[in-house]
């Protein structure tokens, strides 16, 4: 406002404003110049905040009274408050902290009611139940353990280096469920599907060998052994405990060391020496509902062979279309190694060998 | 005859050893005066006279001694329970204990056993002087091997002391003088407390209070009180501090948020430091107030009387130290 300098000023001029709009002043600064009738002095701020408007330019005559600029109070208090509280240390409890920090909760907003002023768990529910704050998504940070670590660095090593290609065919279980069941009633022999197939695949890798290899930098290397690791399912993670020599072992046999695998995999008592060296890996998952997947090959194998479910499907056979179980076989091989035509043939073979059962017997 | 009886922690102890010696003629005691004489504090009375003195050995004024015999009987096949009359005398046999009696199952690769029990006492409340009525149990916790038990009460002090002779690893029993004519309800049929469970002695919301051996009762009054001023306190009995039942303390401090620990040592380097260190590692983020330790002085214990009373954690402490949380 134009303040009365003396008894007759009516008027005063507008010389220089030495703040700008906009600026912060505190109470007492000088903020303009005023020429009045008889002398020229500087106006103080009456009060501290921000100069939000200058009515008049410089220049202006403007009568005694009059507003010249405003000040806005409230603005420069809220700057204070925010300075204050950057430099106050916040005293909450862990829990109360950490129940904000669920809740994206700044503690400056919070007044705490604990002894000295400490805010409590209660202090911040509170806050939460009167800004009607949303209850956070649940998350759980798990952090990794030693299983879940294996698995994922051998996963990720196969799929960062290896060229995988995949091929499938449905493949008629007919026969060797037949034989399967006989067994049971027969010889009351208990033996598993995945033994069949780590069977089959056994005596079909004795025909193809380049795929019971391993790709090593600058050559390939051609195992003589043929040890088949089968991929267990346990609470604790994924196991791929390894049958040695299958191709000397009786089916009988190769049923009997995967049923042990299992469980010792489960009670988590396998030894290192039953989960390494494998040259080929075979995953069934056959008991779940699943048609087809596309297995990670385990590394250093070359190739991995994944069965689906294996169910009733109507077939054609003599142009008669029959009811027979069917299940679909799928081969990931490495590229590198091996080309398409030939991991066919391998896949054939195993067809093959598990259209006609009884060659796994022999 | 009801399901349960009324016998004090004396006769609870005299209980315990009377079935197990019934039970195992492997069991032996020993110690000073606790034959003809039917121990210091009467725990004994009577056995002499029912298994005979090759079972109840009365043995000259040597803790080392008595702990290095036990330790040899143990080692040999026996199922000794020696006794040494105060907490105090503990200090004599501490290599026998520590270093010897601890070790033994490790340094054999498990091929020795120690299956022994040193029952003890200790006898701050009952104006004993400063060298007959120290307590302090964190001198043992450096001794892996060596398990603790620090009964409460008459029914745990029984079932307690028959899984100690029962189990294969040493076990210092550190009964609590001032509680052996407390009486309390004991199950006619036999049963045995687990080493290493703790018990929730009284359910609440707002205060996790672990309280061990005698300050269990003193926890449990000044829980009652406090509930007059709507603070509801969990007391929680460990029973055991070796092994140390932490599940059960730390889902209750994740429930309540706070946590105030009280035993009969001294504060300094006492039970209360090293609980308060595993919570703040385990459950900081569950805290909602700074942890409290109520213990004795870092003084000896004072033979007059009123001193020793002010010595002494109690419910009054108790309830001053909580109501500071709120």
């Amino acid at each position: 406002m134009m303040p009365r300098y003396d008894p007759v000023m009516e008027k005063g001029k507008i010389v220089e404003w030495i703040k700008k709009e906009g600026e912060f002043v505190n109470k007492g600064e000088a903020i303009v110049i005023i020429e009045g009738e008889k002398t020229t002095f500087e106006l103080e701020a009456p009060s501290s905040g921000k100069l939000t408007k200058i009515l008049y330019e410089q220049g202006s005559d403007v009568n005694v009274g009059e507003i010249i600029a405003l000040i806005d109070e409230e603005l420069v208090e809220k700057v204070e408050r925010i300075e204050k509280v950057e430099f106050k240390e916040i005293k909450a409890t862990p829990r109360a902290k950490r129940l904000a920090q669920q809740y994206n909760i700044d503690l400056s907003l919070i007044k705490g009611s604990g002894p000295e002023g400490r805010i409590i768990e209660e202090d911040v529910l509170e806050y939460i139940k009167k800004e009607k704050l949303e209850a956070p998504l649940e998350e759980e940070l798990k952090p990794l353990d030693s299983i879940r670590k294996t698995i994922a660095e051998r996963l990720s090593f196969s799929h960062k280096n290896y060229v995988s290609a995949a091929i499938f065919s449905e493949s008629d279980f007919e026969e060797l469920m037949k034989l399967k069941s006989s067994l049971k009633e027969k010889m009351n022999k208990n033996i598993s599907i995945t033994a069949f197939l780590v069977k089959a695949c056994s005596i079909a890798l004795k025909d193809f060998p380049m795929i019971n290899s391993s790709w090593e930098e600058d050559k390939i290397r051609i195992h003589k052994k043929i040890n088949i690791a089968v991929g267990i399912d346990t609470p604790r993670g994924l196991f791929a405990p390894v049958i040695h020599e299958c191709d000397k072992r009786s089916l009988e046999e190769i049923s009997k060391v995967i049923e042990d695998y299992a469980n010792r995999a489960r009670e988590g008592t396998l030894r290192i020496e039953e989960l390494t060296n494998s040259t080929f890996t075979v995953s069934n998952l056959g008991s779940y509902d699943v048609e087809l997947f596309l297995p990670v090959i385990n590394p250093p194998n070359c190739a991995i062979l994944g069965l689906g479910r294996i169910s009733k499907r109507p077939t054609v056979i003599d142009d008669k279309i029959v009811l027979r179980f069917k299940g679909n076989l799928s081969l990931i091989f490495d590229h590198r190694i091996i080309d398409g035509a030939p991991a066919a043939s391998f896949l054939g073979r195993i067809k093959e060998l598990i259209e006609n059962p009884y060659m796994l017997l022999v | 005859m009801g399901d349960v009886m009324e016998l004090t922690y004396a006769e609870a102890l005299r209980e315990a050893l009377r079935e197990e010696m019934i039970r195992d003629e492997r069991v032996i005691i020993l110690g000073e005066e606790v034959g003809v004489f039917g121990g210091a504090y009467k725990v004994t009375r009577g056995l002499l006279e029912e298994f005979g003195s090759k079972r109840v050995i009365d043995t000259p004024i040597s803790e080392i001694a008595i702990v290095g015999s036990a330790i040899g009987m143990a080692l040999g096949g026996l199922k000794p329970v020696a006794e040494i009359m105060y907490m105090d005398f503990l200090t004599i046999c501490l290599d026998q204990l520590i270093t010897q009696a601890s070790k033994a199952r490790f340094m054999s690769g498990g091929k020795l056993k120690v299956p022994m029990v040193v029952r003890t006492q200790y006898s701050l409340g009952r104006i004993h002087g400063s060298q007959h009525s120290q307590f302090f149990p964190s001198w043992f916790l450096q001794a892996p091997g060596l398990y603790l038990a620090l009964p409460s009460n008459p029914k745990d002090a029984k079932g307690l002391l028959k899984a100690s002779i029962r189990e294969n690893n040493p076990i210092l029993f550190v009964e609590c003088g001032v509680l052996y004519r407390s009486k309390g309800e004991v199950p006619n049929e036999e049963y045995l407390t687990p080493l290493g469970k703790a018990e929730i002695r009284r359910k609440g919301e707002d205060i996790t209070i672990v309280a061990f051996s005698r300050c269990v009762n003193e926890a449990l009054k000044a829980s009652e009180e406090l509930s007059k001023e709507g603070i509801e306190a969990e007391v929680i009995d460990p029973k055991t501090l070796i092994p140390l039942d932490k599940e059960t303390i730390l889902s209750s401090i994740k429930k309540t948020g706070r946590l105030l620990i009280v035993s009969d040592d001294i504060k300094l380097g006492g039970i209360g430091a090293e609980i308060s260190s595993m919570v703040v590692e385990e459950a900081f983020d569950y805290l909602d107030a700074p942890i409290i330790r109520i213990g004795a002085p870092f003084i000896p214990v004072p033979f007059s009387q009123k001193l020793e009373q002010e010595y002494m954690p109690n419910a009054d402490k108790i309830v001053r130290e909580v109501k500071r949380l709120w």
